[in-house]
């Protein structure tokens, strides 16, 4: 057998890859001869490898769409526009990590090291296009976030995040792994494109195994996602882990698992015999949307609060999703709410590059606001409370209005976008999820998604009450604010508006993004 | 058109804005200078909403003065503006209520006044931008964000229970519109099967025409057989868009029984907030319906109409028990407003063109009237710092000037012929005896004058006449200058317009004949051609402006495919 | 020479002509109005005597432009060319100023019309008003609100001229609902006076049921003329018709001619312009359809009916009319006795020709109005305070209006209406002047004795009470005999038992009066004074004061004039009055021909007969109060508990606090803690919100923080989602 010959074309969907993991090699090698205690320059380095990888990626997302290294990986506007989505989130977050290692003077190489590993695993997933290839960069982005969990050694709340995390995670990837190899028996290839020429055949004679694989599968994304009922971990993970490596986890693996998700299943593809898949993603959806809403109202530890809420939002982008899927209008279905009703007739093309659109629209909205929540809230925190738990609490934001008058109103913005109140870029989000779930017929899961988001304003509405409406306490210092987070702040608040209001200057880029290679 | 014109309503919706982002550049310690910014941006808006209410002609086009630019235009959407009559007269009444509402709130307001002021600028061009709206979305957009200051009105600056209030003003309407958004999305796919969509309110109108003809036809019998797709997915999901419509709109009027957070808002928002709440935010509810929820499903409304309207006669009857019940003078002053609102979606389910005007000239009136008691009680709630009734007494020996103020509002709002209410009821009243529904709502709603004169005069009688209870616990003195300028306003355009209301109305009639044409659309025995209903509105500018911004919808180019191998 | 002839000529060359006239009859309005402004803005700061002098100055001059356009009204050219019809009204003026409101088929317009019916009233109105002025400068000299007391009395003399030059349904409401205004104002004057203050809010709102009654009338009458258009020109648009939908678009809809011509139209289907239009056919289209013409004018006239009986305080209404004695007593006088509460009467008289179009409505009216005759009388035999047994007497009289009105004896309903507005006011004021004499009491049982104290106010009183008895030969004799002797002579085919009815009702409210008037008079001016008089010795008034009463009691005795038969009118005599109102009924007189009989009968018997009545209650009152009590006797036991129940008005104020009252405050209470509060707030509102936290918290029981348990979730879910594949799959 021979070495298949890479052109230097095939080299370009890596670049961000190289990029960043070059940088983290760099931090990680530079950090063992370091002296000096000084270490601004590693979160320079990082940011600023995060940042040209995310522009990498934008500008790759203009390239014409095709297969690199062999059908291995895929060279579309999707995957490109999922990286830079990924890198943005990495970089806001490693400027938030910044502050917050500084106040505990816990900054090290590591911590920038692993969080550009992890991107580079994000990046990686959103590239590949084979199963293996799948798993693998899937593996790395889990193995770094286990570590960035437990990152923060002392106290006992970390490392039992990072636990819960590596079992829970190793057993989804399992489960993972076995989907796929169900896939692999049932179709004999592990290249995404040969699926489209195995699978009728498949169909045929093997119907069980697809099925089946497909379910694996779908339940191991769904842990990455955080979707109900695999979102048990999430809570816990969320509120242990150091809340930069939380906001990282909750826009970046989110946004990576999405974008492999739809890949192989927009692969094993949408043929009236794969009806099974488009209610399994509505079903995951309803329950995500309402079971993440619920659990987070009666939070009063906001931390907990923003992860149910950022399994809520998994929840919307699975409306996307399951749009994505949508069978063909069906009416006698017994299943009203999760099918789809015959409403309109756009073509499915259309309707597919439009949903992918809503779908990596949301992504970057989210991102923006979430890392911008965590932000605000580990710009509160105070190290001396996080034993005691307290750090998150509702109490910490009474009267921030009167303190910090700028966080406060960032907040509030991030709160609003959350809930999908205009004129912010949450709104826009939730406009083009449901417009693409009402053009697929899923009338239903719309109904209940703003219904559920409803549900949402209240509880975001309370960190707004306790900012703006009660007196600030008496005793509760404010930590000094640091100006690596201030700007992740600026940065995020101003996003949320911008994209919010005019979001003319992605328009070429997100409708290229709309491409996936392989859909139909 | 002159190019000023084309701006002239954007420059009414986003003056507001402007001034506000100046006072957000003053530091917060000036707090003279924040309130007078205020009051001059304030101030010129009404000078350009009256020009521009003066330059709208009812003869002309339905829609003047638009605007249009392009503006995510992928998603269907553009930034549309224009004024027919009845959105330029409430736009002229909120522009109207801005600079009193600042001037009342020189004293009441004295914590974070920065911050308030910036509130109800930014609410001003929030209301304002959903009444001239063109376009579904961009009326959803404004129509949301009225939510969040008025909030924070509510919520910081209200009184003890303000939390609560603001917390259930906010989820009890935001419930109503998000149901309207999924519906708005529903219309937008139903009204065009086929692409290229557009959010724009006179297109999907113009889209549904026949398929409503078709509709209310197959409903009144007959041709159920051959409807269009359009008209077939219209009929299926019709009723149920209308209802979701419906539903936003009908907590914000509020009809009952959704009323229940405009007592709470009301109460305890502070008297700014009051004002502009019954002034401008109940009136969306009403223009919501009139300008949305019946043009657009006129069969489905049909069919709703008589539940609609029983609603409306309980709202009225309801409404004024209510206040009858009531010991707290602004709960017994918001019920009121059920009952008044009650009357005008009674005018307008009349779908007759006196029930039209009258009701749309009730919201007016209603805006001013209310406006005018939330106003002046807030006068007195400044100095006395209690709302309830039993604890006033006898007021008029000590402070005249706001008993005759306070009386002739009442008056007018218990419609005494030479009051602009007057006007409005009759009109109301005359256009339901006249219409199909049966004259027992026009003789229930009439109930609401007998009552409405028990509770006012009522409430009057305990807070002015009487014994003088209130002198002794501390001396009260009567309206110092700037409160008379605020108050004289109000009780002049009252009188001028129950006794000269003419001018007012003629640029309602062209907006209420409409109306009245499309909700009867496809009805036996009205004769309304469908290019009479149909809109004409500008198209959309050729050169994409700065605004334009296209999350694509994907083009033809971008969705490149390779060959499988 | 004939004494008509004489005074027509004398009459007929008036120094104004009808065209300046007709331009200026707002004038008559605005004098007024533009006195309430001026009071009510600057009184203060202009201080008493200016705000008097300039208060009675806008009225006596209003009087004067009134005099003068009536004048004007005898000029041959003074000719009201209707627009609707070829028909034209003799003696009248008509303008319209401009458009109130109009919407699409409705307009409302400033219209005025002066003919004789309202050129009467405004002569009584600013007559009566500015001599009431005058009286009030007296009056009030002592109170402090003056300024707010002229400003209220001038703005009602405006809005009750408004309601009776209007010339269409619609202006007429203002004035009606602003005297009623007004009247709320000025019953609630003092209003430090909570009991005050809450009359007049009785007033109003009693007043409001019946203005509900006018507007719901109002509204079915725009009903009846729309389809009355419709189904006239339906019927091949017959002469008269295109004219008429055309003047009904310019002059709006409830123009009085408009409906004037319609009643002609629908009374005499005979006519050739009718076209078949009948009042039997029925109404094809909008919500009165399958009703007749016929009926539905019964219906607006019966709902007119219960606005009358607001404003005139009749049954069921009446009520407010005594409490309202808590406004100052020139109020009473002019407002609560003279003009205002005669709206009713003027609004029937105005619509005669409607009105004798429906026999139903007719009766109706005149039976009401002989109850409420009966009733008020009744009640006032027991009634100690002065005003009050005033209020009632007045309340009576005009009942006996309304029997005229309701007999179609238009004529006499106006004569005595006029004649009632001059003694009335008389009484009134007299009772202002005793209780200004006597520190404010008002309890006769507490007065007495005062013809020696005060003896204008005596003369004065005692002329009035015999005019309103109906002495020979006073005023009051002829009005009231002319109601009884009218509508003795009248039949209604349709209802042929109760002219007799009514007449008998009227006879026997007539003796009432009689009785309670001189058991007033006894006791308040003749015997001795009362032990309990708040002061030893009454003074007599000032000037101010005593000239309005001098003045109105010599025309309450020249009155006489009016109703004597000195008119001759084809072969036989008719009074002064029934000739001059006779241009303005002609419709009236045209159509009841087919529906009323009326048998000429020489009025002598009648007259003898009432004049008898009178005397007897005169002499028993005479009996009782200067021979009977005074000699200590009391009322023998078995009538005591009558007595009581008459003292206490028969309990019709408990009644209907206990009927309507009570109920819609329990209502109102209930439905606000039951429906608003639990129900909706409570159950369904704070419910979702409390549904919602609670499967919230369930919900968190799951996350046990558990490792195992989480990993065995998701196990069970996957496993759940394999079955659910697999079943897929064997499908």
């Amino acid at each position: 057998m021979t070495l298949p010959d890479f052109g230097w074309r095939d080299v370009l969907p890596l670049i961000p890859a190289i990029v960043m993991s070059g940088a983290a090699m760099v931090l990680l090698v530079t950090e063992v001869f370091l002296s000096a205690p000084s270490r601004t320059y590693q979160a320079i380095l990082a940011l600023a490898a995060a940042v040209i990888a995310g522009t990498v990626a934008g500008l790759l997302a203009s390239q014409p769409a095709r297969e690199v290294l062999g059908g291995f990986a895929a060279l579309d506007a999707f995957s490109s526009a999922v990286t830079a989505v990924v890198c943005l989130g990495t970089a806001l977050a490693i400027l938030l990590g910044a502050g917050f290692l500084r106040h505990r003077n816990a900054e090290r190489g590591e911590f920038y090291a692993l969080m550009l590993f992890a991107a580079t695993g994000m990046n990686l997933l959103a590239i590949s296009a084979e199963l293996m290839m799948v798993f693998i960069s899937l593996e790395l982005l889990s193995i770094s976030t286990y570590a960035l969990a437990a990152y923060l050694r002392r106290g006992t709340r970390p490392s039992e995040a990072g636990f819960k995390y590596f079992i829970l995670g190793a057993f989804s990837s399992a489960v993972l792994l076995y989907g796929f190899a169900l896939l692999y028996g049932a179709t004999g290839t592990t290249l995404l494109n040969g699926f489209s020429r195995a699978l009728p055949l498949a169909f045929e004679t093997r119907p069980s195994l697809v099925y089946c694989g497909g379910m694996l599968a779908a339940a191991g994304f769904a842990f990455k996602v955080a979707a109900v009922p695999f979102h048990m971990w999430t809570p816990d993970v969320y509120e242990g882990a150091p809340t930069p490596v939380t906001a990282l986890m909750s826009v970046g693996v989110k946004a990576a698992g999405f974008a492999a998700l739809v890949r192989v299943f927009t692969a094993l593809g949408t043929g009236p015999n794969l009806k099974l898949f488009s209610i399994l993603f509505a079903a995951l959806a309803f329950l995500t949307m309402v079971t993440g809403n619920l659990l987070a109202v009666p939070q009063r530890n906001v931390k907990r609060m923003l992860a149910y809420s950022s399994i809520a939002h998994a929840g919307y982008v699975l409306v996307g999703v399951a749009a994505l899927f949508a069978q063909a209008p069906s009416t006698g279905s017994r299943w009203k709410l999760l099918t789809a009703i015959p409403l309109t007739s756009s073509g499915s093309d259309q309707l597919y590059a439009a949903t992918l659109r809503s779908i990596l629209f949301y992504l970057l909205a989210y991102t923006v606001t979430a890392v911008g929540a965590f932000g605000t809230l580990s710009a509160l925190e105070r190290r001396e409370d996080e034993e005691k738990g307290t750090a998150w609490d509702l109490e910490r934001f009474s009267g921030l209005v009167h303190r910090r008058p700028g966080w406060a109103v960032a907040m509030a913005t991030f709160m609003l976008s959350l809930g999908g109140i205009p004129p912010t870029v949450g709104f826009l989000g939730k406009l083009l999820i449901f417009e693409s779930a009402v053009d697929a017929g899923l009338v239903g899961l719309a109904i209940v998604g703003v219904l559920t988001s409803a549900v949402g304003v209240y509880y975001y509405l309370r960190v707004v009450v306790y900012m703006f409406m009660r007196p600030a306490p008496e005793v509760s210092p404010l930590i000094e604010p640091q100006w690596t987070t201030e700007a992740a702040l600026v940065v995020s608040t101003a996003a949320v508006f911008l994209l919010g209001i005019a979001p003319g200057f992605l328009s070429t880029w997100l409708s290229a993004g709309a491409t996936l290679l392989g859909s139909r | 058109m002159s190019v000023f014109d084309s701006y002239l309503v954007n420059g009414v919706i986003f003056l507001p804005l402007a001034f506000a982002a100046i006072v957000a550049v003053l530091p917060g310690t000036e707090r003279g200078q924040i309130r007078t910014t205020a009051l001059i941006g304030m101030s010129t808006t009404l000078l350009f909403a009256t020009w521009m209410y003066l330059r709208y002609a009812p003869n002309g086009a339905e829609f003047q003065l638009e605007y249009r630019a392009r503006w995510l235009e992928n998603l269907g959407i553009s930034f549309h503006t224009g004024i027919d009559g009845l959105s330029a007269s409430l736009m002229l009444l909120t522009a109207f209520l801005g600079p009193w509402v600042v001037l009342a709130s020189w004293r009441f307001i004295d914590v974070r006044v920065k911050e308030f002021h910036l509130a109800i600028l930014l609410l001003q061009t929030a209301m304002l931008g959903a009444l001239a709206s063109m376009d579904l979305v961009l009326f959803y957009i404004f129509w949301e964000a009225m939510l969040v200051p008025m909030y924070l009105l509510i919520g910081v600056w209200g009184s003890e229970e303000r939390v609560m209030a603001a917390v259930k003003f906010f989820l009890y309407t935001m419930v109503g519109s998000l149901l309207m958004l999924v519906a708005i999305l529903a219309l937008y796919f139903v009204s065009q099967p086929t692409g290229p969509r557009s959010f724009d309110y006179a297109q999907i109108y113009n889209a549904l025409i026949s398929a409503s003809r078709q509709v209310s036809e197959c409903a009144q019998g007959g041709g159920c057989d051959q409807l269009s797709p359009v008209a077939l997915s219209l009929k299926t999901y019709g009723p149920w868009m209308f209802l979701a419509f419906a539903i936003a709109f009908a907590v914000k009027v509020p009809m009952f029984p959704l009323h229940t957070w405009l007592p709470d808002a009301h109460v305890q928002a502070p008297v700014a907030g009051s004002i502009i709440l019954a002034g401008v935010m109940l009136k969306m509810g009403t223009f919501g319906f009139w300008r949305y929820a019946i043009p657009l499903f006129p069969a489905a409304a049909r069919e709703f109409r008589p539940a609609l309207a029983v609603l409306a006669i309980i709202g009225i009857v309801y409404g004024a028990l209510m206040c009858l019940a009531q010991r707290d003078v602004k709960k017994l002053i918001a019920y009121s407003s059920v009952s008044h609102l009650g009357l005008c979606m009674l005018g307008m389910l009349a779908l007759t063109v006196e029930g039209a005007s009258g009701s749309a000239y009730q919201m007016l009136n209603h805006g001013i009237c209310t406006g005018a008691l939330f106003l002046l009680f807030g006068m007195l709630y400044e100095r006395t710092h209690t709302r309830w009734i039993n604890e006033f007494g006898g007021l008029a020996k000590v402070m005249p000037v706001l008993a005759t103020a306070f009386v002739i509002i009442t008056f007018s709002s218990i419609a005494v012929p030479g009051t602009n209410s007057f006007v409005g009821e009759f009109l109301v009243l005359l256009g339901t005896f006249r219409s199909s529904l049966s004259p027992v709502f026009g003789v229930l709603g009439g109930l609401g004058i007998i009552l409405g004169a028990a509770y006012m005069l009522w409430m009057v009688q305990r807070v002015f006449f009487g014994p003088t209870t209130h002198a002794d616990r501390h001396p009260l003195t009567d309206l110092n200058l700037r409160e008379i300028i605020t108050s004289i306003p109000f009780v002049l355009l009252a009188l001028a317009m129950g006794l000269y209301p003419q001018p007012f109305l003629d640029r309602l009639a062209p907006s209420s004949t409409r109306f009245v044409a499309r909700a009867n659309l496809g009805l036996r025995g009205s004769t309304s051609a469908d290019s009479a209903v149909e809109m004409k509105v500008m198209p959309l500018p050729e050169t994409s402006s700065k605004l334009g911004a296209q999350i694509g919808r994907p083009t033809s180019q971008s969705s490149v495919r390779i060959a499988r191998p | 020479m004939d004494l008509s002839v004489s005074i027509g000529q004398l009459l007929v060359n008036s120094p104004a002509d009808p065209a300046s006239v007709t331009q200026g009859l707002w004038l008559i309005i605005a004098l007024p109005l533009l006195g309430a402004m001026t009071c009510g803005l600057f009184g203060r700061a202009l201080g008493r005597a200016n705000t008097n002098f300039i208060a009675t100055a806008a009225v006596v001059g209003s009087f004067l432009l009134s005099a003068l356009s009536f004048w004007a009204l005898n000029d041959p050219r003074a000719v009201l060319h209707s627009a609707f019809t070829d028909v034209y009204t003799p003696y009248a003026l008509g303008q319209q100023y401009g458009v109130w409101f109009a919407s699409s088929l409705f307009k409302a317009t400033f219209g005025l019309r002066l003919d004789h019916l309202s050129g009467a009233m405004i002569l009584v109105i600013t007559g009566v008003g500015a001599l009431i002025h005058l009286y009030s400068t007296a009056y009030m000299e002592h109170d402090e609100g003056y300024w707010r007391y002229f400003a209220y009395l001038n703005l009602f003399v405006a809005m009750m001229l408004v309601l009776v030059l209007a010339d269409n349904l619609a202006l007429l409401f203002v004035g009606w609902e602003g005297v009623g205004l007004c009247s709320y104002l000025l019953i609630g004057f003092w209003y430090s006076d909570a009991a005050k203050a809450w009359a007049g809010r009785k007033a109003f709102v009693v007043n409001r049921i019946g203005d509900f009654g006018f507007l719901i009338g109002a509204f079915l009458l725009v009903l009846v003329l729309a389809s009355f258009d419709r189904q006239w020109q339906a019927a091949g648009a017959p002469r008269g018709q295109p004219q008429w939908h055309a003047s009904v678009a310019r002059e709006g809809s409830l123009h009085f001619q408009a409906l004037e011509s319609m009643a002609r139209v629908l009374g005499n289907p005979a006519a050739p312009t009718s076209g078949g239009i009948r009042l039997e056919s029925k109404i094809e289209q909008g919500p009165l359809s399958g009703m007749s013409f016929g009926d539905a004018l019964t219906l607006v006239l019966l709902l007119f009916m219960l606005g009358a009986a607001g404003k005139s305080a009749q049954i069921p209404l009446y009520v407010w009319l005594p409490d309202a004695m808590a406004g100052p007593t020139p109020v009473s006088a002019l407002i609560h006795a003279a003009t205002m509460v005669t709206a009713g009467v003027y609004l029937f008289s105005r619509l005669n020709f409607m009105v004798v179009l429906s026999p139903t409505a007719m009766v109706v009216i005149a039976v009401i109005g002989a109850a409420s005759a009966i009733l008020a009388a009744v009640i006032a035999f027991a009634q100690n305070d002065i005003k009050k047994v005033l209020a009632y007497s007045t309340i009576s009289q005009l009942g006996f209006m309304f029997m005229a009105a309701g007999m179609g004896v238009f004529w006499a309903a106006m004569f005595h209406l006029v004649t009632h507005a001059f003694f009335k006011a008389c009484l009134f004021l007299g009772a202002g002047s005793v209780m200004h004499g006597n520190a404010e009491e008002t309890d006769i049982t507490k007065l007495g004795g005062l013809r020696r104290e005060m003896p204008v106010t005596w003369v004065t009183f005692l002329i009035s009470t015999l005019t309103i008895t109906g002495v020979v030969p006073l005023s009051g004799f002829f009005s009231k005999d002319a109601i009884l002797h009218g509508i003795h002579s009248t039949r209604l085919p349709a209802y042929p038992w109760t002219a007799e009815l009514v007449w008998a009702m009227g006879l026997f409210a007539a003796f009432c009066t009689a009785f309670y008037m001189f058991r007033l008079y006894y006791l308040t001016f003749e015997g001795t004074r009362s032990k309990e008089a708040k002061v030893a010795h009454a003074h007599e008034s000032r000037w101010p004061m005593t000239v309005p009463l001098i003045v109105l009691a010599a025309v309450s005795v020249l009155g006489v004039a009016w109703g004597l038969p000195i008119i001759k009118y084809g072969e036989q005599r008719q009074a002064l009055m029934e000739n001059f109102f006779l241009p303005v009924l002609r419709t009236a007189q045209r159509l009841e021909a087919t529906r009323i009989i009326r048998h000429e009968e020489s009025p002598w018997g009648a007259w003898g007969l009432a004049w008898l009545i009178a005397m007897a209650g005169f002499s028993l009152a005479t009996y009782l109060y200067t021979q009977y009590f005074p000699r200590g006797k009391r009322l023998p036991a078995p009538l005591q508990p009558l007595a009581s129940l008459v003292e206490n008005k028969f309990y019709v104020d408990e009644l209907y606090d206990w009927l309507i009252v009570k109920p819609v405050k329990l209502a109102s209470v209930l439905l606000y803690r039951v429906v608003d509060s639990f129900l909706i707030d409570t159950v369904a509102v704070r419910g979702v919100g409390w549904l919602t936290r609670v499967t919230g918290s369930a919900l968190r029981y799951l996350q046990t923080g558990d490792t195992q348990s989480y990993a065995a979730v998701m196990a069970i879910a996957l496993l759940g989602g394999l079955v659910y594949a697999l079943l897929q799959v064997l499908r």
